[in-house]
């Protein structure tokens, strides 16, 4: 189980990150309004750790030891993936700016 | 690279063998995978060679009816006001060819490649539970036969294939129509669900020794996820269906405003299914396109490695876009946001795809026989899909183009190039693994071109229709607004592309022979194993996979496969068998002993069909008779599971000995428990988003929980249920006198308070004068519950199935695994009626 979360790991907090964002928005509109400043700030906050975290999986895979084929295959799947996320992330963080 | 299992893979160098192989192994081999002798036997049947087959062809024969439904609606709006359908007809009409393109065709096509294909893609005898498999396939066929049979009543359903409610409550819907759908639409859903079972565990645990996560095939990766994608998103399905039924059927209030229900509530539990059921759609296709290009161009796929990521990040973000359906309904603007910038993320994963295989083409020498052209064909249908899925995406383009033929246009380029011409691809490529004859090429090319002609004209017209103002789902328009000639020129299309069909179909009468004494072969010169000779049990002996592309870099493997030089060579005792590997590295773990046909999973199928379909036209005895028949017959089925063998190890080749049986988390009945219980889990997770979106439409509806001590009391009895559940399969292997014995009076036990304790909950809330049928929390509240009361009663079925067990000796300290799962089944069922029973009372509180 280890070895698939580190693979998807990137991947999965991207999906943390959106369903975080959503349930921000959803709660702000039930208790103030979802446009509130304060709501964009923690959404900014929260942001900024998801890629914290995800730029610490990537680290750890880069540095994971081993050098066969399936180590370093996975490996190149989990980067990539954290990449694409770290991407994900920031795209989808945009939106509070406006 | 470090075991897995503890598996000393230095033993691998012991293969291929050398020594001559024992008289008679094959013969035993054939004897114990023989295929039907009687006519009634493939009915029976349960070999993925058979079953798959049919499944294929069933998918195929709803893709031809639902195709033909197409046309009906094109005759209708080829001109203005013609009165070719009835406006009512027209709208059964429509709802049905939407609803069994995408339930009855897309996903149970892919399913059934899958079924059809990976076990000799992964170098298995067969997927794990072939009778699961079974029951999935003839559930399938039986209720969606049944499904499109009420069009010819005039009971079809009307509502659209979403059935927003409250179009489809009782007030707009009174007559039955809704009711088959949302029956009948649950039930083909459990069936998809029974398939992903079987496929995730076949994927993870059935592989051939060496075959790596990186050696893993690229369609089976789609298959992997696309399965999982069904079990996090058919539940929502499948609770949504519930909610409405349950509202129709009982009044109970989720989508009626006046009771503090919500109708958008239907629409997010809906799209949360129905987005990602797009890329469960496409992925497998997308799968098979990375499988076919780089064979068809005679060069490995370009940036495997980005393709895999590409795909698992694909499902992941699918999850995240389900409301870019919504984008008119008044979402908050920061959701909508959120929702807009996730939709235009999806097609980053989908365009590293689609350069990879232009990468894949470019690289290699491309053969445009008929596979190469449906592959590349699709590719151009499914950009062209995808750009205008990227300006949908973008919300004020959305705002004017909701709901008109544009958005028909783009599902259909979206769908068609995703799924359909690489299914068709698909068919052209793999068909001469099952068949004597291959497809005629001549033919082939004929029906490419018309298909791919058809579809332009069909749909490319339908943008602009779209963009000039025509809603979607109207059976007629009037004349001078520009509607005439594009609708016109796209019924021309739908013919083409109804030819196109029908010179398919006089194709496959001609030329597909299944069942045969021998198969075309590999006449593409495919890499994969699905291309080793073959029979009824799969390939000879199961190879060590060393490459990706095994067939192209591991020569003289099929020899050698089919000289009985690799693992497994023969059956044991004259069994069917299978070689299951651990799921990361593929290493030898057991041999699974696969049962052998018998008529109970059809039976069973039947009877389950028959409970829903008789439910759907209120004849309420005669639905109970059927599910009591039904349990029945599938309890028949389990009865024979988990008994003795006559040896502990079997020789796997090469002196290798692995265990006959092994229980806990190593077996695949744990892992498809697993499974089932994620499931589960998935509709409580919905269902308690459910409650908690329900109060947020209208808190002041709410009342106060009953009083806290009762909580205590049940939560009591529920934490005794989950300890005995727990407690049982330990005592079981530790216990010094009487285990079975003791071991089942637990589980008993267990379901008895898990029972208890939901229906004390029940009777607490009845008592404050909560009623589930006049506020939305009296709703969610008992949905809850009663979610919670479903998996008690089915505890209680594996309660008495356990006495039965331990009454006739079949509990037993060396073979677990039945007290394994149904103690775990009960454990999650305590701790699901716990969580359910915490949501409850402790949110929101004292009420408003």
């Amino acid at each position: 189980m280890k070895r698939w979360l580190t693979m998807t790991g990137g991947l999965l907090i991207w999906a943390a990150h959106f369903l975080g964002l959503y349930l921000l928005a959803s709660a702000a509109d039930v208790w103030s309004s979802p446009e509130a400043a304060s709501g964009r700030w923690i959404g900014l906050g929260f942001s900024l750790l998801c890629l914290a975290l995800v730029a610490l999986l990537a680290s750890r895979m880069l540095r994971r030891p081993g050098s066969d084929e399936t180590v370093g295959w996975e490996r190149r799947v989990a980067v990539t993936g954290a990449l694409v996320a770290a991407i994900g992330i920031i795209w989808q963080t945009a939106p509070l700016a406006f | 690279m470090t075991s897995e299992t503890g598996f000393d893979v230095r033993k691998y160098d012991r293969f291929p063998t050398q020594e001559p192989r024992p008289d008679g192994e094959l013969e035993q081999l054939e004897a114990a995978w023989c295929g039907p002798r009687r006519p009634g036997e493939w009915i029976t049947a349960i070999n993925n060679n058979i079953i798959g087959v049919y499944y294929v062809g069933a998918a195929m024969l709803f893709f031809v009816l639902a195709g033909v439904l197409a046309l009906l609606m094109r005759t209708q709006l080829a001109l203005p006001m013609t009165g070719f359908l009835p406006q009512e007809t027209y709208n059964q009409i429509f709802t049905m060819h939407g609803t069994v393109m995408m339930f009855l065709f897309a996903v149970p096509a892919v399913e059934a490649l899958g079924v059809l294909l990976l076990p000799q893609m992964l170098g298995a005898r067969d997927l794990p539970f072939p009778r699961l498999g079974a029951y999935a396939f003839w559930a399938y066929l039986i209720g969606g036969l049944a499904f499109f049979c009420s069009l010819f009543f005039g009971l079809a359903p009307d509502g659209g294939w979403f059935m927003y409610p409250p179009l489809t409550g009782m007030t707009y819907s009174p007559g039955i129509n809704a009711d088959f759908w949302l029956l009948g639409i649950g039930f083909i859903e459990i069936s998809a669900i029974a398939g992903a079972i079987e496929i995730i565990v076949g994927v993870l645990k059935t592989r051939a020794p060496g075959m790596t996560l990186d050696k893993l095939p690229v369609f089976a990766w789609a298959m992997l996820i696309f399965a999982c994608m069904i079990i996090i998103a058919f539940p929502s399905v499948i609770l949504a269906t519930l909610l409405l039924e349950l509202e129709r059927a009982l009044g109970w209030p989720f989508f009626d405003p006046l009771k503090g229900g919500d109708p958008m509530l239907w629409q997010h539990l809906f799209w949360f299914f129905g987005h990602p059921e797009v890329y469960i759609i496409f992925l497998p296709a997308a799968g098979a396109m990375s499988t076919i290009i780089p064979a068809m161009a005679r060069t490995k796929l370009v940036g495997h490695s980005l393709v895999v990521m590409a795909m698992l990040a694909t499902g992941f973000i699918s999850f995240g876009v389900w409301a870019h359906h919504m984008f008119t309904t008044g979402m908050p603007q920061i959701s909508i946001n959120y929702f807009s910038a996730a939709s235009m993320a999806v097609s980053v994963p989908a365009g590293v795809q689609v350069f990879a295989w232009i990468a894949t083409i470019a690289a290699g020498k491309m053969r445009f026989s008929t596979p190469g052209l449906f592959a590349v064909g699709g590719l151009i249908i499914f950009v062209m899909g995808g750009l205008t899925g990227v300006m949908v995406a973008m919300v004020p383009f959305d705002w004017q183009a909701h709901d008109s033929y544009f958005i028909v246009a783009h599902l259909h380029y979206v769908l068609i190039g995703g799924m359909v011409f690489p299914l068709f691809a698909a068919i052209y490529y793999w068909l001469p693994m099952s068949s004597m004859r291959p497809l005629s090429e001549r033919m082939g090319k004929w029906i490419f071109w018309l298909m791919f002609a058809g579809h332009n004209i069909a749909f490319l017209p339908m943008h602009l229709t779209g963009l000039m103002g025509m809603p979607r789902r109207v059976y007629t328009y009037l004349p001078g607004r520009g509607w005439d000639l594009p609708n016109f020129i796209s019924t021309i299309g739908a013919f083409l592309f109804g030819l196109a069909v029908l010179l398919w179909v006089v194709d496959m009468v001609r030329n597909f022979r299944p069942f045969g004494p021998r198969e075309a072969g590999n006449i593409h010169d495919g890499p994969g194993l699905e291309w080793l000779p073959s029979g009824y049990y799969s390939v000879r002996s199961v190879p060590l996979v060393k490459s990706l592309y095994p067939l192209w870099e591991q020569k003289g493997l099929a020899k050698q496969v089919e000289d009985g030089r690799w693992f497994l060579p023969g059956a044991a005792g004259g069994e069917r068998q299978t070689l299951v590997t651990s799921p990361l590295n593929a290493e030898p773990q057991y041999v699974l002993r696969l049962p052998r046909p018998s008529p109970w999973h059809v039976f069973g199928a039947v009877f389950t069909a028959g409970f829903f379909l008789i439910l759907t036209i209120q004849a309420y005895a005669a639905a109970v008779i059927s599910g009591v028949l039904a349990v029945y017959c599938i309890m028949r089925w389990c009865w024979f599971l988990d008994t003795p063998h006559s040896r502990q190890t079997t020789d796997i080749g090469a002196g290798i000995r692995v265990p006959n049986y092994v229980s806990g988390p190593s077996s695949h009945g744990w892992w498809a428990m697993v499974i089932v219980l994620i499931v589960g889990g998935m509709v409580c997770l919905l269902a308690g988003f459910s409650y908690v979106f329900l109060w947020s439409r209208r808190p002041d509806l709410w009342q106060a929980p009953p009083e806290m001590t009762s909580m205590l009391l049940h939560l009591g009895v529920l934490a005794l249920a989950g300890l005995a559940a727990m407690a049982a399969p330990r005592i079981l292997r530790r216990a010094a006198t009487r285990p079975e014995t003791v071991a089942t009076g637990l589980l008993v036990i267990s379901a008895a308070a898990v029972a208890a304790g939901v229906g004390l909950e029940l009777k607490a809330w009845w008592s404050v004068g909560l009623k589930p049928d006049v506020t939305s929390q009296g709703a969610s509240v008992f949905a809850l519950l009663g979610w919670s009361a479903a998996f008690a009663a089915i505890g209680a079925l594996m309660g008495l199935y356990i006495l039965l067990r331990r009454a006739f000796g079949r509990v037993s300290a060396e073979r677990p695994s039945t007290v394994d799962l149904i103690g775990l089944f009960l454990t999650y069922a305590a701790g699901q009626a716990a969580a359910v029973l915490l949501l409850v009372r402790v949110f929101p509180g004292a009420g408003s």
